[in-house]
């Protein structure tokens, strides 16, 4: 594989889910920067709820089992010219830097599966739809876990 | 998107997608704190390197050994059914902790394979040992980006 992860890499990762509705402005983002920080949103306006922002450090580790899971993916390897466009329903955002290497894909929503069979590039959507549930179970587990942490509200914008 | 930067670089990077990329601000903390962060209700510790097919009542059991296991997260890997390979485990104190990292780090016992443990959170950035958290990041010379487009 071509860049496989060293650990002088820079690592960057950038997710986002959402549309704008009825709700407002309605998203899920995170992001691990490269100085280890993990900051996680998520905004809906549905019965008034309010944004929840958190961060927290992670450690090496976190970030090289983060780059591991990547590289299992070869999402590196994908281009987004032939999936779906961001539209009315909503767009995704995946943006991914190891070391001399920067994706940046932006797509619609995935419903399940069958979104992704029927799209003209199912093999790389595939790949797209299942890495976003492996990074959302490792955000989820940590920020889960995180919720019981010390985190602390962002003031300003976040994003 | 042109992958070129304008700050002295002697690597190019190859840039993909029709996404566009953000200016990010990289705030840089004045933490002398180091070491790990401690949760409200406990230390947590990251183990990588678990077999795919490894169990979590089994994982259980023996981090169970070293103190109280509030929490214990094995993701499974939703493409293939099968574990991950890392697991978050959350202990009570510090000490139970630091000694399961210390007893199982690089250890081949559970799996007849090397697992690492770690802790999951630091109190402040990563030191630029194993990330770059270097001032000249290259992200940072990045044209502007074009705004966001309306859908």
């Amino acid at each position: 594989m071509a860049a496989s992860s060293s650990e002088g890499e820079e690592f960057y990762l950038r997710y986002y889910v959402g549309h704008k509705g009825k709700f407002g402005h309605e998203f899920l983002e995170f992001e691990f920067r490269p100085d280890g920080k993990l900051r996680y949103a998520n905004n809906s306006n549905y019965k008034n709820d309010t944004m929840i922002r958190k961060e927290v450090f992670v450690t090496p580790s976190v970030l090289r089992e983060c780059r591991r899971i990547i590289n299992d993916s070869e999402i590196m390897k994908e281009d987004d010219n032939n999936w779906p466009e961001p539209d009315r329903v909503g767009r995704q955002e995946l943006e991914i830097v190891m070391g001399n290497e920067h994706i940046s894909f932006t797509t619609s929503k995935i419903g399940s599966l069958v979104d992704v069979q029927t799209s003209k590039d199912p093999e790389g959507l595939r790949i797209f739809y299942y890495l976003v549930q492996q990074l959302d179970g490792l955000v989820y587990s940590v920020d889960g876990l995180t919720f019981l942490c010390n985190f602390r509200e962002t003031s300003g914008i976040l994003f | 998107m042109d992958g070129k930067v304008s700050a002295p670089t002697h690597r190019v990077r190859s840039s993909k997608g029709r996404g566009y990329f953000r200016g990010h601000d990289f705030d840089s903390l004045d933490s002398s704190d180091i070491g790990p962060q401690r949760s409200i209700k406990g230390w947590i510790i990251l183990v990588t390197g678990i077999h795919e097919e490894a169990k979590e009542e089994h994982l259980y059991n023996v981090f169970q050994e070293f103190g109280q296991v509030n929490n214990l997260h094995l993701n499974l890997d939703r493409f293939t059914g099968f574990v991950k390979g890392y697991a978050l485990v959350e202990y009570e104190r510090y000490e139970e902790a630091a000694n399961a990292i210390r007893a199982m780090d690089g250890t081949q016992e559970l799996f007849h394979q090397t697992i690492h443990i770690d802790w999951a959170f630091g109190k402040g950035p990563a030191s630029s040992g194993s990330t770059t958290g270097s001032k000249h990041h290259n992200l940072r010379s990045r044209s502007r980006t074009p705004p966001r487009r309306q859908y």
